[in-house]
Order: structure tokens, then sequence, then C-alpha cells
């Protein structure tokens, strides 16, 4: 490997460690993705009540309640602008002021957000019923004013793929309609090379959103391609995690034992309004064995990918870039072993587009 | 006593061809881009019809229109934008029949007007509206005085044109006489269909906002501040997925921004003689602009705030919110042009227009100001002003504010809310983002002191607490968390006078409108200070207003964001 190679397997490793770290440290509900396989059953509904916490570095017990989960683990800080907050009609004790003035900048920016964001309602949360026991007017249903649905349908990637092998095609995207809270989504991914298709993923899925930032996903992937098809339960979580950084992460669970997880990130770099540049990592895992589709037990894939995009419209932007795929484990050796490249390096060329 | 004309300069007259956007401006003609006949068929109305009198007839049509070289069809009442200037006498009975040859349903909303409930236009609350083909008929007494407007109720139709303004002349005579006398009505048009604009919103809350943070600055400020310093200005933002640019959620990459119905090139003009008095009722007739309003070379004197008069107070600029009025007289003293500046918010664009001796002059048009950042105290609260406004990048000098917490409500807690304020700053002096110390007398809602005292002299009641509150990325808007489709309505008890406490979750300002009853804001200490119709509530701002409920019925009760309130922040208000 060049120098500049190892550089970037750096990087990618280093991307990889913080993917994993992200969500977790974002909230509770990506933790459970990256803990073992759970069984699928039940798991939707338990998330997404555990999930309506988004920043606080203190939520690693879900189940507790609003006291602790929100106040008693905290950093000190954070206690009194919480108590602040939701002692409902007194203003803070005299006494604990000192204590405010001494934080430090960090210690403050971390109390003021922990309270600023997520986190559940505390038990003297106020009322915002104001009405008295009366009902809407006759024709409330005259405006929309909040429940609207609207449709969309995203091309992230519709790419000319280059390597030193083969050119090829690649296509990902999502099409989803519903209401602020609730969507269909339909999540597709395809690669192609030679004209015909290697290797696809199509997920239909229920998009519910838990919290400020976060939706859980739940719904069925089918996967194309080479090799059998495999069809999979998909659960998984997709939002923004602080810093901007854009999270999929997804667990599978398959007929005969199969399980799998994917985690992809993604962050916009802007040079200018117009000229982005999107750094973004995959990595899929496995945990059985499936040779006929090239796959080992364990992580088997990291992908990382460079594209620089001129957005000439927002809804249509051109770009270029470079990606990696590299196998991993022992999908590496089951790779060496049949002839397939371990790192492939893929020079790309597309257009973003969303309706 | 007061020359009312607004008569339109001959010059623009000649020159309707180039009635264009600031983007295409001349530009386009001169490229020959512009298909000149297409631009000519498309009625343009120049200046604003005025009607007066008891008795009205208003029909609610399409007009094709051309404001940016591209022909579209706005919504127009008797065939202009905005409809005609309504001239009202306090103490008469109007009676007002329209019309609607819309395909769609219509209504009417005299915005600020003390009226029967069933008169207040609003479709669903208010009566079912104006079914296509049908007439409607309103009829009311006038109670008040002053510059009031009137909109469109239904759907966007507010953002195609269904707008016009209102003025109703006081019963003994205008306090402040003037030999001149025009309606200035601010306005935000777009070729795209609101719908359209409604939905990108939803898709890509970002979509019109191109001053986003870039890596660039980020080296800038690292080579000018330091790396950690230029971390830190921007941790706080970055990790709690918030923009300090975001300033405004529709800009000047779609709106071409008018002045009584004329592009910043068609020059809206208004004629004076050196040394007369000349009354400017200003109006924001916009769907989502804020502007900031000055007249270079001129004092402006507010005389009035949504209407109703108030001590004069001398300034160089002030911020109109959606849907506020403000009156304003000045006295240009020199026989030369001056440039009315409306520069939005924002700073994507402008509407301007000219105060001259004679037609056809122009003033110089000043460059906009530079595009501010949010500050701390637009996120923070109290929390971040130490004795003072800075825009603060760091934390120093914190402290524990001395003003109650908020209460935040129950619902505030679930996916619709991405923050909120336990701290709200109640400070109503302060001009608001991009016009802190710019070296300009900037009005404040401190400056206004309505004449007379508040129309209720006696204590409130009690206390409502309304939480604005938000999600950027998922475009939801609503009130404590919970969006007008699933809110129940508020009941404010009939004759009693209470005090709602409005604290401002979220980073954008909302200018908050009450039907049929005053909103009278008070000071900090719980004083008087003015009374108006719409209240703007600045970034984790808190304001304190008094109602008295003595108006029976229903009524709306929302921001006046029209995509805000169109996302859901509405309420019902039952005063019974």
């Amino acid at each position: 490997m060049s120098r500049a190679h190892r550089f970037l397997w750096a990087g990618l490793v280093s991307c990889a460690a913080s993917m994993a770290m992200l969500p977790a440290q974002a909230q509770d509900a990506p933790a459970a993705a990256s803990s073992a396989m759970p069984p699928m059953q039940g798991m939707p509904m338990t998330s997404h009540a555990s999930m309506d916490t988004t920043t606080a570095p203190a939520k690693a017990s879900s189940s507790s309640t609003h006291a602790d989960s929100h106040h008693a683990a905290a950093m000190p800080g954070m206690h009194m602008s919480g108590d602040g907050a939701h002692a409902s009609h007194q203003a803070s004790p005299p006494s604990t002021m000192p204590a405010m003035k001494q934080a430090g900048g960090d210690a403050m920016q971390g109390m003021s957000m922990g309270a600023m964001q997520g986190g559940s309602a505390p038990p003297d949360a106020r009322d915002p019923d104001y009405s008295d026991g009366l009902s809407f007017a006759p024709d409330h249903d005259v405006h929309m004013h909040g429940d609207s649905r609207f449709g969309m349908l995203s091309v992230d990637r519709l790419e000319y793929v280059h390597t030193d092998h083969a050119d090829g095609a690649a296509l990902e995207g999502q099409a989803w309609y519903g209401g602020d809270l609730d969507r269909a989504v339909l999540a597709f991914e395809a690669e192609s090379s030679g004209g015909r298709v290697h290797d696809s993923r199509v997920e239909a899925l229920w998009s519910h959103a838990v919290s400020a930032y976060w939706d859980t996903r739940l719904g069925v992937r089918q996967d194309g391609g080479d090799g059998p098809s495999r069809t999979w339960a998909a659960f998984g979580v997709q939002g923004l995690a602080p810093y901007w950084f854009d999270v999929q992460a997804e667990l599978y669970a398959g007929p005969s034992g199969r399980t799998a997880a994917r985690v992809e990130v993604e962050y916009d770099v802007l040079f200018t309004q117009r000229l982005i540049l999107t750094p973004k990592v995959e990595l899929n895992a496995y945990g059985k064995d499936d040779p006929a589709r090239g796959i080992a037990r364990g992580v088997s894939s990291a992908d990382m990918g460079l594209r620089l995009r001129y957005e000439i419209r927002r809804r249509f932007a051109p770009y270029v870039g470079v990606a990696w795929t590299r196998r991993l484990g022992a999908s590496a050796g089951l790779a060496r072993r049949q002839g397939e490249p371990v790192l492939e390096r893929k020079w790309v060329a597309g257009v973003r587009l969303w309706f | 006593m007061s020359d009312f004309r607004q008569r339109p300069p001959a010059a623009a007259l000649t020159r309707r061809r180039f009635v264009q956007g600031l983007a295409l401006g001349g530009a386009a003609a001169g490229l020959g881009l512009l298909r000149a006949p297409r631009a000519m068929a498309a009625a343009k109305p120049y200046g604003l019809a005025q009607l007066r009198g008891t008795r009205f007839a208003l029909d609610i049509g399409e007009l094709p229109v051309d404001y940016t070289g591209r022909a579209r069809i706005a919504t127009a009442i008797n065939g202009s934008v905005p409809g005609p200037l309504l001239r009202w006498k306090q103490g008469d009975t109007v009676t007002i029949q329209v019309r609607n040859r819309l395909r769609v349903p219509t209504s009417i909303h005299w915005h600020g007007i003390l009226l029967p409930a069933d008169m207040d236009g609003v479709p669903g609350l208010s009566f079912p509206g104006i079914a296509p083909g049908e007439t409607f008929t309103y009829r009311f007494k006038l109670r008040q005085s002053g510059t009031y407007w009137y909109h469109s109720h239904s759907g966007f139709q507010e953002q195609t044109g269904l707008y016009g303004p209102l003025v109703v002349e006081p019963e003994g005579g205008e306090r402040h006489p003037t030999e001149r006398d025009y309606v200035v009505m601010l306005n935000d048009w777009t070729d795209e269909d609101p719908w359209s604009i409604f939905a990108t919103l939803k898709k890509h809350s970002d979509f019109y906002n191109f001053a986003e943070p870039t890596a660039p600055e980020f080296l800038r400020d690292m080579k000018r501040l330091g790396l950690q310093q230029a971390l830190a200005k921007r941790k706080m933002w970055n990790r709690m997925r918030m923009s300090p640019a975001d300033l405004s959620d529709v800009t000047g990459y779609t709106y071409t921004y008018l002045m009584n119905g004329h592009t910043p090139n068609g020059n809206w003009t208004g004629l004076f003689s050196r040394g007369e008095k000349v009354r400017l009722r200003f109006i924001n007739g916009s769907a989502m602009s804020f502007f900031d309003v000055r007249i270079p070379g001129l004092k402006m004197t507010v005389v009035a705030a949504d209407g109703q008069d108030v001590e004069p107070v001398s300034v160089d600029e002030f911020r109109i919110a959606v849907a506020e009025t403000y009156d304003v007289i000045v006295e240009p003293s020199d026989d030369r042009a001056y440039t009315i500046f409306a520069q939005s918010m924002d700073r994507t664009g402008y509407a301007r227009g000219t105060l001259a001796p004679r037609t056809g002059m122009q003033a110089e048009v000043p460059a906009m100001d530079p595009r501010a950042q949010l500050a701390m105290v637009d996120m923070m609260g109290a929390m971040a002003m130490p004795g003072g406004m800075h825009d603060g990048h760091a934390m120093h000098g914190m402290s524990m504010p001395a003003d109650p917490p908020a209460h935040h409500a129950r619902t505030e807690y679930g996916p619709g809310v991405d923050m909120r304020v336990d701290h709200p700053r109640d400070n109503i002096d302060d001009p608001g983002i991009g016009l802190r110390g710019n070296g300009r007398k900037v009005l404040t809602y401190a400056d206004l002191h309505t004449l007379g005292g508040p129309v209720d002299t006696r204590e409130p009641g009690r206390d409502i607490e309304l939480h604005l509150t938000g999600n950027m990325e998922r475009y939801m808007w609503s009130f404590d968390g919970q969006k007008f489709a699933d809110a129940k309505p508020l009941h404010f008890r009939y004759g009693e006078h209470l005090r709602v406490t409005l604290v401002n979750d979220t980073m954008m300002t909302h200018p908050i409108h009450l039907h049929g009853m005053w909103s009278e804001l008070e000071a900090p200490d719980g004083s008087f200070q003015v009374r108006k119709h719409t209240i703007s509530v600045q970034p984790a701002q808190r304001v304190r207003y008094r109602v008295s409920a003595d108006a029976l019925g229903r009524w709306a009760y929302h921001c006046h964001l029209l995509y805000h309130m169109e996302a859901g922040m509405f309420r019902e208000v039952v005063v019974s």
C-alpha cells in the first residue's frame, strides 16, 4: 500500500471508530444497535419508547425515570439549569449561583445543551391544556395547519464507476411519503458492472420520528445480485447526530438465524454554499457465514467515499469522487481465495438529485 | 387636509417592461431574454387604487402579472396587487361585498380590526369561507382608527397577492395632520407555487438559505482567532445541530420584494414639496419577510404602531415584522429625492421606493448591511446577557439571571421541538439580530408607548404561558410542541383580563397575531408598554401581554409567518 493509502486507511479506521461511538453517545437506541443482536420481536416499540433523548451524555439508562435520567446522572452544572427550568415556580436558589459562575466554558455548554434539547418531561411540567374542556370549532379540519402529507424521491448517487478491473454504475437513494412523524420509506441501492447488477439492496420501511433528530425504521430488506437473494426483517435508526453527522444504523434478521448490521455516516463540508464535499463511511457486518454471497461472519466490508458536488440547483448536483471498498476479516480471506480484490478503488462521477 | 393621492411616477409607466426583479432587472431585457409582448400583456397595476365610503364591492380573481420576466398568475382584488386601499371612517358601519371569481374557496380577514367573530374572515372559525362563484357580505362598525390591512386567510393566497391596505380615519381628524399621506405596503413575491415552497421546506428546510457557515470561513476565523476560539465559536451551534445563519426560511433566492406592488427597479415614488410633512403608513403584508426600513437623509418620527397612536419617537430605522404596521412622519427639507430602503432581515434583497419632489427622480440606493449571524443571546436568552447585548462567542461572564425560568409544557419533549430555552430574556429594548449596535437609532418595542394607556386597567386575573416551538430540520412549527391539528382550543373567559406569556423556544423571530382582541405588551417591570395586534417575539425572548377577553366567539391565534402557520403554529381561541 502506498503512503497515501495508509493515511486514508488510518482515517477510515478512526471514522469507523467514531461512527461506532457517535450514535451511542448521541442517544440510547443506536447504542442498542451496537450491542449484540437482540431478538427482533418487540424491539421496535421498546426502542421507540426509549429514544426520546438526544444529546445529553448522561442518558445511559433509558429505563430510569425522568428524575435520574435527566438530572442525577448529569454533570453538576446541568443540575442547576435543569432544576431551574423545571422547579416550576421558583427561581434558582441563590446558594447555587457561585458554583454556576465557577463552571468553565465547556461545562457550561454541556450543561446548557443537556437542558435545552431532548430529555423527557419532568413530572411538574406545565400542562398545555387551556381548553377548560371546550372542543374545537365544528369546521376544525378546514385548516391543514400541520397535518399535510408530502412525498419525496431523492437519488443520492446515480453514478458511473471506474475501477482497475471494470467499469460500472451505481444507484442509491430513497423515496418517502407521509407526514411529519410517520413515513413510508423505500430505500434502494444497486451496483452493476458489465451490464449486470451484482449487488442490490431494497428496503421497505416504516419510519417513525421518536425525537427531534432521530427516526426509527422498521420493515423488510431484500438483497439481490450475485448469489442467492436474501430477505431480512429490518430495524434501525436514522438521524442527525450532534455536529451534523448524518447517521443510519440498521440491524437485520433473516431466516435460518442470519443476522446483519449496517452503519452509514455522512458529513457535508461546505467549501461554498454550492460546492460541497461529502465524506461517507459505511460498514457491513454479518452474524453468519454466507459463502454463496461472498460473506463471512464478522465485519465484512467497509466503504469510504469522498464526493465533491456542485449544486447547480439545490435539486440537481453533479459530482465527482473517489471511493474505496475494503473487505475485512474473514470476508477478505474469502475474496482472496476467489481471486477478487480485497481493496478496490473506484473513481466515480454522477449526479445527486431530488424532487 | 391631506393629499391622499397614490400617484405613480410617469417615468415608471413608460418603463413598464422594465418592472423587473432585482436579479434579472434590465439585464435580462438588454440581452433580449425578455419576451416583450408577453410582459406587456401581463397587466401590472401601478400605485394603489383607492376606495372610500361605506359600501364596497371587492372581486377576487386571477390576474396575470410579471415581476421577474416570467409571466405568472396572481390572486388579485379588483384586478390589482395589492388590492385597493380602502379608506374608512371611524364610527361608520361599512358593508363589503366580496365576490369569489376563483376556482377555489377564498376569504378576507381584516387584520387588526375589532369586529364580531363572524365577520373576521377565517374559514373554519368565523365562517365557512367564500365558495367559488359566491359572494359574502361583511358588515361591521369601525370602533378604531389607524393603519391596518386585509388579506386572505385561505391556503397560501396571501403569498400570491391577496392582500391590500386599510386606513381608518379617526373621527376627530388625525392627531398629526400632514400635507401628504402615503401607504407603503411591503410584500414578498415569488414565481414559485407556494405549496411547492412549503413542500420543499419540509424536505430540506435550508433550501433557500445560501449563507450557511463554510469551511473557508472556519479557516479565516482560525487565522484571526486561533484554533481554540474558532472551534469554541462553533461548538455549541454544531453540537446542537443549529445554524447561526438561520435567519429566515424563505429568502431573496425566490422572493422579489415589493413596495406598493413595485419591484425595486419599478421604484414606487411618492411626491412631496419641500418643507411638507409626509405621513408614510408602512404595512408589512409579506408572507415570510421581516424588513429593516430607513430613508437615508431623513429622520422618521414614529407616531403609530399597529394602527394605535404612540408617543412620537424619532428614529433612523425600524424593523417591521410580518403583519405589523408603523406610521412615520418625515419632513424632507431639501429639493431632492430620498430612497425608502427596506432590506430584508436576512439581507438577501430589498424593497425600494423613492420620495421625490418630481416624478422620475431617484436617489442613491444604499448597499445592504452585512448579514448578521445569530448571537448567543438568541439561543441562550438571559443566560448569555451579562448586563448588555454582545455577540459573545465564548461564554465568559455568564451568570444566572434573576428572571424566573420558563415553564416548559410536557408536550415540548417530543420530535417537534428541537430546543427549549430555560432562561429566556425579557429585554424588549433589543432591536434584534442584524440591527444591534449598527450606529443608527433603531426602534425597539421599549420605545413604543401607546397614548392613553391600556384599554383595560384591571390587573390580569390569570396567566397563560405558551411557548413558541419548532423543529427546523423537520420544518415543524407549533405552540407548546402541539400543532394546530393536535391541540385543543385556548379558552378565554368572557370578560376576563388575562396575561399571556410567550416564550420563544426557537431561533427564529415569530410575529404572533391574536384576532379579535388587542395584545397589550407589558414592559419587563409589568407596566403597560404598547397596544398591538401582532407581537414579534425574538429568539430566546419572553414577552408578556394583556388581553381583555371582551369579544365573544372563536378566534384565530397564530404565527403570521405563512409557512409556520400552515405547519401548525396556530391555535383556536374561544371566548365564552
